[in-house]
C-alpha cells in the first residue's frame, strides 16, 4: 500500500512559448518626410485573463504621410509573431477601418465594410495580395474619429476578394484618434 | 505490484488442489431460447456427453439434469432446424441460458452464462443489450445504442465526436465499462469522446442507479458497460467477417472476429477499422469531418478446475475531423458562422482530415483470476491503460501541424472481489479496489497548457449484502474511498505553481426488491454518489472554443465587476467540497407472454455541482469574449424512461422506447444546457421465412421534440453590444445561456432489409429515409450546420 501512495512522480509540465495569446500590438507611425516615429501601443498585460485590453489614444500631425507599421507580440513570455505573419503573409491580411475625416488618403472609411475599398498596402505575400504591416496614411486638416484593425487568419481563403468574414480573427482593435 | 500478482496467482495455484471428494448429486439446469425472437424452445435435445444421458426442455424451454458425478461437463444442445450447441459447464459457474440460432440464419447459437451479465446488484439489475443486433447494419456506433435504449443519449461534436450521455449527466459523471475495467479518458471536455468502439463488444450493459458502491466514484448518473464477447471452452473455431460501404462520406468499414474454445482454453481476437470523407446535410458537404479509426483485441481464457484466468488487450486508434466552418475565432467570427446559410470553408468532397481534428490513442489490457471454492468466488484483477489525446486547432504557421493540447493519461487499476455463498440468508460481496492516474502535459504544443500534470491515487473499501425474505429482497451496501491527488502547474508567465489534495468520501445504497408474480417485479434503489472536483475544474484557465474560462481556484470574486484572476487559490483560501449525489430510482417491470415493459423513474439530487456560468465579458486583441467561471451550484435531474415490446405475431415485433429529462440547477433557478430532449423510438420487426432464404425486416421510426425548460438566448450580437456599450450582461445574475434557441422538434425514418442464407448475409439500409433536414440540440455542431442527411448502408457478412 505504502509503495502505491509513494509511486507518485513531481514533474512539472513543460514550459511553452506561448504563440497563440497575443498580448500587445503597437503600431508605429512613421514620417515619410523625416522626423520622429510616432509609437501607439495596445496591451492585455493578463492575455486571456479576465482584464480588458488598453488602448493607447493616438494622435496624429495634420496634413502628413505616414508610413504605419505594425508590431505584434506576446509580453508575457517575450514571444514575437510580426515575423511568422509576415512568412504566413499568403494566409493573413490586416484591414483597417476609420471615420472618413480622419485621413485624406486613403479616402473613404476603409475595407472592414467592404473589401474593395480603399486601403494603401505597400507589403504583398507571394501571391502579390497584401498583407498589411506596412501601410500608406496621409492625414487631413484635422478631426477626430476611430480606427479599427482586424488581422485576419485565412489559410486557404485569402483571395483577392475575401474580407473580413473570411477566416478567423486573431486580432481586432479600435483605437480612439485625433488628427491636429 | 507484478509480485503481488504472482503472490496471489501461486496462491490460487496452491489451494486448487485441495478438493474435495466426488459426489453424484449435481445438478445442471438451465433455459433454451430462440435467439432471433428470444422465445423459449420446447423439446430440444439436452444430453450429457460424458454419461450420455439426456431430456428435453419443456415449454417454457427450461431443463434440468440431476444426478451428476463429474465436476465438469458437456451439454449438447440439438434441435431440428437448429444450429447444435455444445456448452462446457462446470458447477462453479452460474445457470446458463442458452440461445439457439436457426440454420439459415447468420447468427450463431451463444450461451450466456448468469455471471457475465452480473454487472449491478441484487436490486440494481442492469439491462443488456445484445450487439449482433445493431451490428446488422454496418458499424454500430455510440449514437446507435443510444437509440435503442431508453435514458442513454449522446452528447457530440458532430458525427465523429460522440460522448454518453445517461440520465442527462455524462463525461466523469458517469462510468465506463470495457473489458470489466473502469474506461479512464480526458472525460472532462464536451468534445472528448471516449475511443470505444460498440461494434467489438458483444453487449452492453447499463445501470441506471448510482453504481459507486460496487464501481467507485464517478458513477453517479450510472454505469455503461461493454462485455466483450465470452470466451468458451470447447468451441468450434468461429469466424466472422463483415464488411460494409455508406453513402454518405463515401465511407468503408471492416470487422474480422476469430474464436475458440480448447479442453482448458480459449481465445479470441477481433478487429476492425472505419474510414470516412467529408459527410453531408441534405444541402451542402461538411466539410472536414472525415474519420480513421481501427481498433484490434484479443483475449484468452485459461480454465482448470476452480480457476479461471483471463486476459484482454486492446488497441483503438482514431483519427477524427471536425466541421472545419465550426471554429472561430472571436465572437464576431461566431456570429458570421453561425448566420452562414451554409458553413463557411465548405469545398469540394475530401477525404482529407486538416484541423481541426483529434488524434486519440487508447491501449488497454488487463489480468484477471477468479477463483471458485464452495460457493465462493474470489476475482482478482489488474489494469493498464494509456490514454494519448492530441487536439490539433486551426493555428499560424508550423503551429498548425503542433497539437494545442496533448496530453498522456496512464491508469492503472487493482480490484479484489469477493462474492460469498449464501450464509444465514445472507447473499453479497466486498471488495478493494486501487486506482493510479498519472495525467502529463506533452511538451511542444507551443502554447500554456489548459490543464495542470496530475497524479491521484485512490483506495476504496466496499461491502454490499442482501436478504431475501420470500418474494421480497432488500439490499444494502456502504464503501469508503479516499483519493490522494499532487498537481503540477504552470501559470501564464510559465511561473509554476502545486498542490497536494486529499478527498474522501463515505457512499451507501439501500435497495428493495419485489416479485409481485410471474410477471411483475419492482426495483427501488436509493443510493449516494461522489465524485472529487475534477482537475479542469479546478485548474482550467484560457480560451477553449468561443469562450474563456476560469477553473475554481483560478479566480477571486468579490463581486465586483471584474474578477481577479493573478493568483492560485487552494482549498483554506475557496473550500471546494466533492460533489455528492443522492439518486433514486424506481423500476416496473412486466414480463408477458406477448409484450414485455419496463418503466422507471428516477429524481437525482447533486449536491456542490460543478458548472461553468458566464459572469462577464472581456476584451483581448482578438476583441471580446465572453468569460465563463465554474462555480458550486446544486442540481436537481429527474426523468422518466419507458420502453416496451409486443408480438404481434410469431414473426413480427414492435418495440418503443422513450425518455424524458429534466435538470434544474436549484440555487440559480437556472436550466442547464446539453440536456437531451424528449425522444420516442419505435421499432418494427418482421421476419420473413422463405423456401431458401429468410429475410428480416426493421423500420425506425423516431421522433425528437424540441427541448423545453432551456436556458435564455444571448446571442453573439447582444454579447458585443452590450460589450461595446459598456453594458453588464453577466455581472449582476448567474444566469447561464445559450447562443441559440433550440432547434425544431424531427422525425426520422430507417428502414433496413436483411437476407441470410447458411452464413452468409447481405444488408441494407437507408438512414434518414425521408432525407430531412435538422438539427440536433445536443450536437454543438448545430451552431453552425444542419445534422446528416440521407445515407444508404451495404453490408456483407459471412461466418463460419
Amino acid at each position: 500500500m505504502i509503495a502505491f501512495v509513494s509511486c507518485k512522480d513531481d514533474e512539472f509540465p513543460p514550459a511553452e512559448n506561448e504563440e497563440e495569446v497575443i498580448t500587445d500590438v503597437d503600431l508605429i507611425f512613421n514620417p515619410v518626410d523625416g522626423g520622429a516615429p510616432l509609437s501607439f501601443g495596445a496591451s492585455d498585460p493578463d492575455g486571456e485573463g479576465p482584464e480588458d485590453m488598453v488602448t493607447d489614444p493616438i494622435v496624429l500631425d495634420a496634413d502628413k504621410s505616414y508610413q504605419l507599421f505594425i508590431k505584434v507580440r506576446n509580453d508575457i513570455d517575450n514571444v514575437d509573431m510580426t515575423e511568422e505573419i509576415q512568412e504566413e503573409g499568403a494566409e493573413h491580411m490586416f484591414f483597417f477601418g476609420f471615420t472618413d475625416e480622419l485621413f485624406d488618403q486613403p479616402e473613404g472609411n476603409g475595407n472592414i465594410d467592404s473589401r474593395a475599398d480603399q486601403v494603401n498596402y505597400i507589403d504583398e505575400d507571394e501571391n502579390g495580395l497584401p498583407i498589411g504591416l506596412i501601410t500608406g496614411w496621409q492625414t487631413s486638416s484635422g478631426g477626430t474619429g476611430t480606427l479599427r484593425i482586424v488581422l485576419k487568419h485565412q489559410p486557404d481563403v485569402k483571395t483577392a476578394t475575401s474580407g473580413i468574414e473570411s477566416g478567423s480573427t486573431d486580432i481586432d482593435l479600435t483605437f480612439d484618434v485625433t488628427v491636429e | 505490484m507484478h509480485k503481488l500478482l504472482f503472490i496471489f496467482l501461486l496462491g490460487l495455484a496452491c489451494t486448487s488442489v485441495t478438493r474435495g471428494q466426488t459426489k453424484c448429486d449435481k445438478t445442471v439446469s438451465g433455459k433454451v431460447l430462440d435467439i432471433a425472437s428470444n422465445e423459449p424452445l420446447p423439446y430440444v435435445s439436452v444430453r450429457v456427453t460424458e454419461t450420455n444421458t439426456g431430456v428435453v426442455t419443456d415449454q417454457q424451454g427450461n431443463f434440468n439434469i440431476s444426478g451428476l458425478c463429474e465436476d465438469e461437463i458437456h451439454l449438447e444442445f440439438t434441435y431440428v432446424g437448429y444450429k447444435k450447441v455444445v456448452h462446457h459447464h462446470d458447477f462453479h459457474h452460474d445457470i446458463p441460458t442458452i440461445l439457439m440460432a436457426e440454420e439459415q440464419i447468420a447468427l450463431e447459437g451463444i450461451v450466456v452464462e448468469g455471471e457475465q451479465v452480473r454487472g449491478g446488484t441484487k436490486t440494481l439489475s442492469p439491462e443488456v443489450f445484445r450487439i449482433s443486433e445493431l451490428q446488422k447494419f454496418g458499424n454500430a456506433d455510440m449514437a446507435d445504442l443510444a437509440n435503442v435504449i431508453s435514458g442513454l443519449s449522446v452528447v457530440n461534436t458532430g458525427q465523429n465526436v460522440q460522448k454518453p450521455t445517461l440520465h442527462g449527466l455524462s463525461g466523469n459523471r458517469i462510468l465506463l465499462i470495457q473489458q470489466g475495467i473502469r474506461y479512464e479518458y480526458q472525460s472532462w471536455g464536451d468534445d472528448h469522446a471516449p475511443g470505444i468502439d460498440p461494434g467489438s463488444s458483444s453487449s452492453v450493459e447499463v445501470i441506471k442507479g448510482a453504481g459507486t458502491v460496487k464501481y467507485g466514484p464517478e458513477a453517479m448518473g450510472g454505469v455503461v458497460i461493454f462485455n466483450p464477447e465470452p470466451l468458451g471452452l470447447h468451441q468450434p473455431l468461429k469466424v466472422t467477417t463483415q464488411l460494409s460501404g455508406h453513402s454518405n462520406g463515401k465511407g468503408m468499414g471492416g470487422r474480422i472476429s476469430a474464436q475458440q474454445g480448447f479442453d482448458h482454453w480459449s481465445v479470441m481476437l477481433n478487429g476492425s477499422g472505419n474510414i470516412h470523407g467529408d459527410l453531408s446535410t441534405p444541402d451542402y458537404l461538411l466539410t472536414n469531418t472525415g474519420k480513421k479509426v481501427w481498433n484490434v483485441g484479443t483475449g484468452v481464457l485459461y480454465h482448470k478446475a476452480n480457476t479461471d484466468i483471463e486476459a484482454f488487450f486492446s488497441h483503438n486508434n482514431q483519427n477524427l475531423g471536425i466541421l472545419r466552418g465550426s471554429v472561430t475565432g472571436n465572437l464576431e467570427d461566431l456570429a458570421f458562422a453561425m448566420g452562414a446559410s451554409e458553413p463557411l470553408y465548405t469545398s469540394d468532397f475530401s477525404y482529407l482530415i486538416n484541423t481541426p481534428r483529434q488524434e486519440v490513442v487508447h491501449d488497454m489490457a488487463s489480468v484477471k483470476g477468479t477463483y471458485y471454492q464452495g460457493g465462493h468466488v474470489f476475482d482478482l484483477k489488474y489494469s493498464w491503460q494509456l490514454n494519448q489525446r492530441k487536439e490539433f486547432d486551426i493555428r499560424r504557421g508550423a503551429n498548425n501541424e503542433l497539437p494545442s493540447i496533448d496530453l498522456r493519461l496512464t491508469t492503472h487499476t487493482l480490484d479484489f472481489n469477493w462474492d460469498h455463498p449464501v450464509w444465514n440468508g445472507l447473499d453479497g460481496e466486498s471488495g478493494l479496489s486501487w486506482l493510479y492516474h498519472d495525467n502529463d502535459n506533452q511538451p511542444g504544443t507551443n502554447t500554456i497548457p489548459f490543464l495542470p500534470n496530475y497524479n491521484d491515487s485512490r483506495f476504496g473499501v466496499y461491502a454490499i449484502e442482501s436478504k431475501k425474505y420470500g418474494n421480497q429482497t432488500v439490499e444494502m451496501g456502504l464503501r469508503y474511498d479516499v483519493q490522494f491527488t499532487s498537481i503540477r502547474g504552470r501559470q501564464i508567465n510559465n511561473n509554476p505553481y502545486y498542490n497536494d489534495l486529499v478527498f474522501q468520501n463515505l457512499t451507501a445504497s439501500l435497495g428493495y426488491k419485489l416479485k409481485m408474480n410471474d410477471q411483475l417485479d419492482f426495483n427501488t434503489n436509493l443510493g449516494t454518489s461522489w465524485k472529487s472536483p475534477d482537475v479542469s475544474e479546478l485548474y482550467g484557465f484560457g480560451k477553449h472554443g468561443a469562450i474563456i474560462q476560469y477553473g475554481l481556484w483560478r479566480y477571486e470574486d468579490s463581486g465586483e465587476s471584474n474578477i481577479n484572476t493573478s493568483t492560485i487559490l487552494d482549498q483554506t483560501s475557496k473550500p471546494v467540497n466533492n460533489e455528492v449525489g443522492y439518486k433514486w430510482i424506481n423500476q416496473l417491470k412486466w414480463t408477458g407472454d406477448r409484450s414485455d415493459w419496463i418503466i422507471s423513474g428516477y429524481a437525482h439530487v447533486i449536491n456542490n455541482y460543478i458548472f461553468a456560468t458566464p459572469r462577464g465579458i472581456t476584451t483581448t486583441s482578438r476583441g471580446a469574449f465572453p468569460y465563463f467561471i465554474y462555480r458550486q451550484t446544486n442540481a436537481l435531474i429527474a426523468g422518466v424512461d419507458a420502453e416496451m415490446s409486443y408480438m404481434i405475431s410469431k414473426d413480427m415485433t414492435i418495440t418503443s422506447n422513450a425518455s424524458f429529462v429534466y435538470a434544474r440547477d436549484t440555487r440559480y433557478q437556472n436550466y442547464f444546457v446539453e440536456i437531451p430532449p424528449l425522444n420516442i423510438h419505435s421499432q418494427l420487426r418482421k421476419n420473413i421465412k422463405g423456401k431458401w432464404l429468410n429475410h428480416h425486416l426493421e423500420l425506425d421510426l423516431s421522433y425528437t421534440f424540441q427541448k423545453k425548460f432551456t436556458p435564455g438566448v444571448i446571442t453573439p450580437e447582444d454579447i458585443l453590444e452590450a460589450s461595446a456599450n459598456g453594458d453588464q450582461l453577466f455581472e449582476t445574475s448567474e444566469e447561464i445561456f445559450d447562443f441559440m434557441s433550440a432547434p425544431t422538434g424531427y422525425f426520422l425514418v430507417d428502414l433496413g432489409w436483411e437476407t441470410s442464407w447458411k452464413g452468409y448475409s447481405l444488408s441494407l439500409k437507408a438512414e434518414n429515409l425521408m432525407n430531412n433536414t435538422y438539427r440536433v440540440y445536443t450536437d454543438r455542431i448545430r451552431y453552425f450546420a444542419a445534422d446528416t442527411g440521407i445515407n444508404f448502408i451495404i453490408s456483407i457478412k459471412y461466418s463460419l
